[in-house]
């Protein structure tokens, strides 16, 4: 952890700024119930996150671009005060933490599943069944990430 | 160069950090909001101020909030108005609770009030139905949309509106199952465009 903080201090800095900003997500995922379980949501996409930090604390991250667009949306959303803003922010700044090329677009879009903004969309759904989209979403997003990865550990 | 590149990084970093610490320890001040003048009683009306329960408290921490159950005329109803100034997500479209609570939505139409529009939503589960109706005001302009309700936040935020124009969502319900007739009480109850 401290050779991964050694490499990659900014960028967790960053994610560290974005996290503050985006903390009102405890409060949707506590009371709103179209948010539901939404925190567990978050942790099954940022499953690749922490596997990362856990087998390659050498990496280092070069998408200093996504580093600072995740900053500058951070800060826009806390000016305009937009959930949206701060969420997406949030992921950009994780997203600097993992590896996988094209499969990672797809991961960071599976971010929705952690957001409100998935509960708005699907209003009209049931909150159970926004809860199960939740999930599916963030499993089938991590999965794109971590099962090449674990097929080239076994293989 | 990549190694300027990442400290100029870390002092814009740090200079954002220290804005958004002022913009939170140093909030906008804030005159009494508009929304504690909304009389109790008057000629036609009276009303009781309602305890806000647990999950609003939390949801309103930061929010200016009255409940109240009001009786106009025969008409008796519950009115919630938050004042988004202090925390702009203490509001949001009414209906995305409703839905979240449950409750689906039957149908919507709009009612003329003085400086804009109110909207009627009519909801239902399973036998249950109900009625709420809801606009976004600054204090000049009403108007029921999400969107709306973002400007007039993100407008006063940033300060392009002054201190006694704080964004606020006006929430009526009728008490349980009973309805009422909104336009004849939004024309009766005036103390509502003082919000």
């Amino acid at each position: 952890m401290r050779r991964f903080l050694a490499n990659n201090g900014l960028e967790v800095a960053v994610a560290c700024f974005c996290a503050w900003q985006a903390s009102d997500l405890l409060t949707a995922w506590r009371h709103s119930p179209l948010d539901r379980l939404g925190w567990l949501a978050f942790a099954i996409w940022s499953a690749p996150v922490a596997v990362g930090m856990s087998f390659s604390p050498d990496a280092k991250s070069n998408s200093v671009a996504a580093s600072v667009i995740a900053l500058a949306l951070g800060f826009t959303g806390r000016l305009l005060d937009v959930n949206g803003l701060l969420c997406v922010a949030l992921a950009l700044a994780l997203s600097v933490f993992v590896q996988g090329g094209p499969r990672k677009l797809l991961w960071l879009a599976g971010g929705v599943a952690w957001m409100p903004v998935l509960g708005w969309l699907a209003r009209d759904a049931s909150s159970s069944a926004v809860v199960c989209l939740r999930l599916a979403t963030s499993a089938a997003a991590s999965a794109v990430l971590l099962l090449p990865q674990f097929r080239r550990k076994l293989a | 160069m990549k190694g300027s590149v990442r400290t100029l990084l870390w002092w814009v970093l740090g200079i954002i950090v220290i804005s958004c610490v002022v913009i939170e320890v140093f909030p906008r001040p804030q005159v009494a909001s508009r929304i504690k003048n909304l009389p109790l009683k008057g000629v036609g009306f009276q009303g009781r101020d309602l305890p806000l329960n647990a999950a609003e408290e939390t949801v309103f921490r930061r929010a200016a909030v009255v409940k109240r159950l009001y009786l106009v005329g025969n008409e008796r109803f519950v009115l919630l108005a938050i004042d988004g100034g202090g925390d702009r997500h203490a509001i949001h479209d009414p209906l995305y609770c409703f839905r979240g609570a449950g409750w689906a939505i039957a149908g919507e139409s709009d009612l003329n009030l003085a400086g804009g529009q109110a909207r009627v939503a009519r909801l239902q589960k399973g036998p249950k139905t109900a009625e709420a109706v809801y606009w976004v005001t600054d204090g000049q302009q009403r108007n029921p949309s999400a969107l709306t309700a973002w400007w007039l936040s993100a407008s006063y935020r940033l300060g392009f509106r002054g201190s006694d124009r704080s964004p606020v969502l006006v929430l009526l319900q009728p008490v349980s199952e009973t309805t009422v007739d909104w336009q004849r009480l939004l024309d009766q109850f005036t103390p509502l465009s003082t919000l």
